[in-house]
C-alpha cells in the first residue's frame, strides 16, 4: 500500500468536518479537545501495533480484516454522507470509532507500524485545525471525507479478495 | 457513552459472527492427503459399471443413486483416477470413449450415441490421455490425442473463443453456444499437447484462447462477473515453462488472488456458523486444484514468485478441508465411503475434483 493511500485512509476515517460539526455543537473545553486527538491518535497506535497479534488471536488473515475494514469503513461512510452531523457523546470521545480502530488495524496488519503512525499524523493538523477554527462548509467537509472514506472502503474490499 | 459502547459491540460481535468468522485449516500431512486421495479414487472406482461408465450421484439420506450421467464429467473422472494410479479403472471408463468416437474433416471426436461433440468433454478426454501418456509412458494413444486436439482447434474461432457444440445430425459446429468451462478445458488440453508435442505448434492455438480468457471471454459470453476459471490455472501454469506473455501473468495474478479469496473464505465456513454454509467437493476441489496449479505457476514464473509461499499455505488449507469433510474410510455405507458430501447429495465430479486437488497439495507437502 502506498503511503498516501494509507494517510487518505486516516484523513477520510478522522474526518475533520465531523469532528469540527461535533466541535461546533458541543463547544468543549481545550482540554477535552486535546484529550479527543490524544484518543484517537491512541488508539491507531495501540490498533497499529497489536494488529498482528490480535488479528493471531483471532484467526484472521490480514487480507480477511480487510475486507471487515471495508465494511466498517463503508458502512460509516454511507452514514456520514446522509447524516454528517455525529451524535451526541463525550466529545473526548469523538475520535474512537469502530471504523477508524479496523482501518487502524488493517494498515497495521499489513504495513510497518512507523509507517502506519507517519500516515496517521498526516491528519493531525487537519484535526487541529478543526478543533480550533472550526468554520467554512463543515457539513460539505464532511460529506466530501466520508464520500473519500467510501473509496478507500471499496479499494480495501477489492484488494483483499484480490490478494492471495 | 453507552450508545457508543452499544455501537462497538454491535460491530464486533456483527464482524465476528458474519464477516471474519476465525479461518480455519485443519493439521494436514501427506500420508493422510494420500490416504484421501485412495479412499476418494476407491469410491469412483466402486461405482464403476460394466460398460465403464460410473455411478453418477448418490442421494444418503434417501439411499437412493442418481440415474443421471455426464460426459465431460466421465472425462474429467478418467483424468483423476490416470492421475491417482487407478490405471485399471481408467483404461475401462476409457473403452466406454474408444466405442463412442466420431471421425469427421481430419479431425476424432467423443460422441455418445444421441448426443453432440461436446468441447469441453473432448478437451477432459484429451487431457486424461496425457496424463495416462506421463503416467505409463504409454504412447499408443498418441495419434486419437492428436486427432481430438485437431477437433478443439476446429472448435476455436480466430478470436480464441470456443463453440461448445458440433452436432453429428448436420455436421456442423453449433453457433453461438459456449461452454461456461469448456474455453478453459480446451485451453489447458491444447497446453498439454504442446508439453507433449512441442514442435507440432499446438502453443500457437492454446495462447490464442488463453488471450481470449484473459482479457475477453466473460464480457463477451455475457458473465457479469470474472469467472474463477480453475481450468485456465491449469493451463497457464503448463504453458508457463516455454513463457507467457505479460497479459497471461497478469490473468494468472488475478486467478492467484480469487482462489486464494475462496480458499480464506471456505476456511472461514468449515465449522458452520451463523450463515449456513456447505460447500460441495467440486467446490472445494476445483477451488483446491486452482491454487495448487497457480503455486505451480508461481514457480515456473518469476512475476509471480511473490504469490508462491502463500499460494502453497492456501492450498495446504484447502487439503486440510478436503480432509476433514470426506465421509471416513471406516464407514459401512460403501456408496459414502470416501466420499465429500454437501446436503446429503455427491456426485462422481465431488470425488473428481477432490481428488485432483489432493494430489496438486501432494506435491505442495513434498
Amino acid at each position: 500500500m502506498s503511503f498516501g493511500f494509507l494517510a487518505a485512509g486516516f484523513l477520510a476515517a478522522t474526518n475533520a468536518g465531523r469532528v469540527a460539526l461535533a466541535f461546533q455543537a458541543d463547544r468543549p473545553r481545550t482540554r477535552s479537545a486535546a484529550l479527543a486527538l490524544l484518543a484517537g491518535f491512541g488508539l491507531v497506535a495501540v490498533a497499529a501495533v497489536f494488529a498482528d497479534d490480535l488479528l493471531d488471536g483471532l484467526s484472521i488473515s490480514p487480507e480477511s480484516f480487510r475486507i471487515a475494514a471495508g465494511l466498517v469503513l463503508g458502512a460509516a461512510g454511507v452514514r456520514t454522507l446522509v447524516w454528517p452531523h455525529p451524535a451526541s457523546g463525550p466529545f473526548a470521545a469523538i475520535l474512537v470509532t469502530p471504523e477508524l480502530a479496523c482501518l487502524a488495524v488493517s494498515f497495521g496488519a499489513d504495513e510497518a507500524t512507523w509507517k502506519v503512525l507517519a500516515a496517521a499524523a498526516v491528519a493531525l493538523p487537519v484535526l487541529v485545525a478543526a478543533v480550533t477554527r472550526p468554520r467554512g462548509p463543515m457539513v460539505l467537509a464532511a460529506q466530501f471525507l466520508a464520500a473519500l472514506q467510501l473509496i478507500v472502503a471499496v479499494a480495501l474490499i477489492v484488494s483483499g479478495i484480490r490478494d492471495v | 457513552m453507552i450508545r457508543q459502547a452499544v455501537v462497538w459491540g454491535v460491530v464486533a460481535v456483527v464482524l465476528r459472527l458474519i464477516v471474519v468468522p476465525p479461518e480455519s485449516c485443519p493439521p494436514v500431512n501427506a500420508a493422510t492427503v494420500r490416504g484421501a486421495i485412495s479412499e476418494g479414487s476407491a469410491w469412483l472406482v466402486r461405482g464403476q459399471r460394466d460398460d465403464g461408465r460410473f455411478l453418477y450421484g448418490y442421494f444418503s439420506d434417501r439411499d437412493e443413486v442418481s440415474t443421471d450421467y455426464n460426459y465431460t464429467r466421465h472425462a474429467g473422472v478418467l483424468d483423476a483416477l490416470y492421475r491417482a494410479g487407478r490405471l485399471r479403472a481408467a483404461d475401462a471408463g476409457l473403452r466406454y470413449v474408444l466405442d463412442n468416437l466420431v471421425r469427421h474433416d481430419g479431425w476424432t471426436a467423443f460422441v455418445p450415441v444421441g448426443e453432440y461433440a461436446s468441447a469441453g468433454a473432448n478437451a477432459l478426454l484429451l487431457v486424461a490421455l496425457m496424463h495416462r501418456r506421463q503416467e505409463t509412458g504409454d504412447d499408443r494413444y498418441d495419434g486419437l490425442a492428436r486427432r481430438i486436439a485437431r477437433f478443439l482447434v476446429a472448435q476455436t474461432r480466430p478470436d480464441g473463443s470456443v463453440l461448445q457444440f458440433w452436432r453429428p445430425d448436420t455436421q456442423r459446429r453449433v453457433p453461438g453456444v459456449f461452454g461456461m468451462f469448456s474455453t478453459g478445458e480446451v485451453f489447458y488440453a491444447l497446453a498439454l499437447m504442446h508439453r507433449a508435442f512441442p514442435a507440432e505448434g499446438w502453443e500457437r492455438p492454446a495462447h490464442r484462447v488463453a488471450h481470449y480468457l484473459a482479457t475477453r471471454r466473460d464480457e463477451a459470453e455475457g458473465y457479469a462477473i470474472r469467472l474463477p476459471d480453475h481450468w485456465a490455472a491449469y493451463g497457464l501454469s503448463t504453458l508457463a515453462p516455454e513463457g507467457l506473455t505479460d497479459v497471461e501473468a497478469d490473468y494468472g495474478r488475478w486467478l492467484a488472488g480469487y482462489f486464494g479469496y475462496l480458499v480464506r473464505f471456505e476456511s472461514q465456513h468449515l465449522d458452520g456458523g451463523v450463515i449456513p454454509w456447505e460447500e460441495s467437493g467440486s467446490g472445494l476441489g476445483t477451488t483446491g486444484e486452482a491454487t495448487t496449479a497457480l503455486w505451480r505457476l508461481a514457480g515456473e514464473d518469476r512475476r509471480l514468485a511473490d504469490l508462491r509461499d502463500e499460494l502453497g499455505e492456501r492450498s495446504t488449507c484447502m487439503a486440510g478441508i478436503l480432509v476433514e469433510r470426506q465421509v471416513p474410510a471406516a464407514d459401512p455405507n460403501p456408496l459414502a465411503r470416501g466420499a465429500w458430501f454437501a446436503r446429503g447429495y455427491t456426485q462422481m465430479d465431488d470425488q473428481q475434483h477432490a481428488v485432483a486437488a489432493l494430489i496438486g497439495t501432494n506435491e505442495v507437502l513434498r
